[in-house]
């Protein structure tokens, strides 16, 4: 009988109910949008972020010894070391689980032309491949270095600034000398990354190598998987795995990662409360009027024999009715707004995940039953004499 | 016989004002009371303590042998809804439920709603074919006619009734006084509210209340 009044009570006053259920809906909208984008987000932020490049770093560990006369401590020497070929031989075959990408390095200094003309420039080797992939915001005008070139000689980038400086030119060849001794390059691309490589020569590991009179590389830049504490398990794994190396978190990008993540969380909570306590003022006002209209019915009631907790549980039907219709339009709108957001910003469709509905249910019914409790609270307390009065 | 009901002093006050003011009154199980007075002397206030809907500020008050006056909110609802049948004069109905579901809310309201003896409460004020109606598509004597049913349906001890025919035309009257002849007959105990001297004339006593005191009690051609 109960639910049949709730039922009718609704359906007379079915605007009324329709504006406040579809207030609860914009607010459960953007509460169930929010919730989706902001676990997406945050997983899309963290592989937008990667973009910004490696987070590990891999080192050998510098050989000290101490330096001294008898009792006469002199300080300690360090001898600088690369990591040997077997290090890249092993992350080849076996690489840890968490890492994404990875590229080896080898510095160098060299000699840009001869005679008069000539210039000391830094070489970089690299596996072009993997430097692209753990760097993708690197920009080449020209063309990346063809590993083997079909005829003339080896092909590689030149740095922005040693273009402009030098006047190294694309399609330009040059010759360069280095402790492994001479050969001669073509520039295939000029390079643009808006970091140290705009004054490098990038190429190939391998004739990098060859022309710096190096077997090993100076160092290994990784990107891994999730936040600090991971970062560091990771890299104490690295170390233990490859001997000889030393392994750094390198810690902006890992802590720029958390801070950008938390701070597009937070500033969706903030919007979403904002619109859920605006629906809580919507179904208030929507639950006072309707008591204030159904006193003398009320009042009725109770003159019939309905105990306080009758007219209360009737009442919390009806803002549950409200909360549950609202969270579920709320919720089937939010996803598909959250799919569109996602479709168009991250050009793929969200994951939809598990406890989206009854989360979103459960906010909408806290926020109809919160706003319902005043106005409940003051149905309870009509006193039938009064009504019957005519008061 | 023991009073069903029994006034001592019993007086109400709102705001400092005295609506009823040391009335003692009886009324015996089985009689039709009329209490008459004019606007503002404290019948509804009485018809309301008697109806259990209110408590008084001094006296004493039994209804049915229970001392209402000293019972808590809680107990007063439960004893009116299990005592008591109240018929008003402006046919508070519920406007979205049908005419057999506002006799069904009484029902509910006391113990498990029953549509069959709510559709035979109805069939006995003549209204069987009017069931599904809502209050708005029934006729002013319509609408008291399921009041009356809806008073009943619990079968209480005592019927009060405030003004029942004071928003009806004669025929409709004529219809509604019959009724409650009926109930009277049958045995019921009618407490009824009325500025109208022939409808007091049904009844077998009618008393006078005048600025919240009764004035005198006088038994009618009836009684």
């Amino acid at each position: 009988m109960l639910l049949r009044v709730v039922l009718k009570s609704l359906a007379r006053r079915r605007l009324r109910v329709a504006v406040a259920a579809l207030a609860v809906a914009l607010g459960s909208l953007l509460v169930s949008s929010l919730a989706v984008l902001s676990l997406s987000v945050a997983q899309q932020a963290r592989q937008e972020l990667r973009a910004y490049g490696a987070n590990l770093l891999l080192v050998p560990q510098s050989v000290s010894a101490p330096v001294g006369l008898g009792a006469l401590g002199m300080g300690t020497v360090a001898e600088a070391a690369e990591l040997p070929p077997a290090t890249l031989e092993q992350l080849a075959s076996s690489p840890p689980t968490d890492v994404i990408a990875y590229a080896p390095f080898v510095y160098g200094l060299a000699r840009l032309g001869d005679g008069s003309q000539s210039a000391d420039v830094v070489v970089s080797g690299t596996n072009l491949a993997q430097a692209q992939a753990l760097s993708p915001w690197w920009q080449v005008a020209g063309a990346w270095p063809a590993t083997l070139p079909p005829t003339g000689p080896r092909q590689a980038l030149v740095g922005t600034d040693i273009s402009q400086k030098l006047g190294v030119a694309i399609g330009q060849e040059i010759a360069l000398s280095g402790p492994g001794g001479q050969s001669s390059w073509r520039v295939s691309g000029v390079l643009s990354t808006g970091g140290s490589e705009d004054s490098q020569i990038v190429m190939d590991l391998a004739p990098a190598q060859s022309l710096l009179g190096r077997q090993g590389v100076d160092l290994v830049q990784l990107r891994a998987q999730g936040r600090q504490p991971a970062l560091e398990a990771t890299a104490r794994g690295l170390e233990a795995a490859i001997p000889g190396s030393q392994a750094r978190v390198v810690r902006q990008v890992a802590s720029a990662e958390s801070s950008v993540v938390a701070k597009v969380q937070g500033l969706m909570a903030l919007v979403a409360m904002l619109v859920l306590v605006a629906a809580s003022l919507a179904v208030f006002s929507t639950m006072a009027t309707t008591v204030l209209e159904r006193t003398p019915e009320v009042g009725l009631m109770k003159a019939l024999g309905a105990s306080p907790n009758r007219i209360g549980l009737m009442f919390t039907l009806e803002a549950t009715a409200i909360g549950a219709a609202g969270g579920l339009t709320g919720f089937a709108l939010g996803l598909a707004v959250a799919q569109a957001i996602g479709k168009s910003v991250f050009g793929s469709y969200l994951p939809a995940s598990l406890w989206a509905l009854p989360a979103t249910i459960a906010v909408a019914l806290a926020v109809a039953l919160l706003a319902s409790l005043w106005p409940i609270r003051r149905a309870v307390r009509i006193e039938a004499a009064r009504i019957l009065r005519g008061e | 016989m023991e009073p069903i009901i029994t006034a001592h002093a019993l007086t109400k006050r709102y705001n400092g004002t005295t609506a009823l003011d040391r009335v003692d009154l009886t009324v015996a199980p089985g009689e039709w009371l009329a209490i008459m007075g004019p606007s503002g002397s404290g019948k509804t206030t009485l018809l309301n303590l008697i109806g259990c809907l209110d408590l008084p500020s001094e006296g004493k008050l039994l209804v049915a042998g229970t001392e209402v006056s000293r019972l808590s909110g809680k107990d007063l609802t439960r004893f009116r809804r299990e005592t008591v049948g109240l018929v008003f004069q402006q046919f508070y109905l519920v406007p979205y439920l049908t005419a057999l579901e506002n006799v069904m809310l009484a029902q509910y309201f006391h113990s498990i709603a029953d549509e069959a003896e709510a559709r035979q409460a109805l069939d006995e004020v003549g209204l069987g074919g009017r069931l599904r109606h809502l209050p708005s598509q029934l006729s002013g004597g319509e609408q008291q006619r399921v009041c009356i049913a809806r008073a009943l349906i619990n079968e209480p001890k005592l019927v009060l009734a405030d003004e029942p025919t004071g928003n009806l035309d004669r025929a409709n009257e004529d219809l509604v006084l019959g009724l409650f002849k009926r109930l009277h007959e049958q045995g019921h105990t009618v407490v009824m509210v009325t500025h109208d001297p022939e409808v007091a004339g049904l009844a077998q006593r009618t008393v006078h209340l005048d600025h919240g005191r009764l004035a005198e009690a006088v038994p009618t051609a009836s009684g």
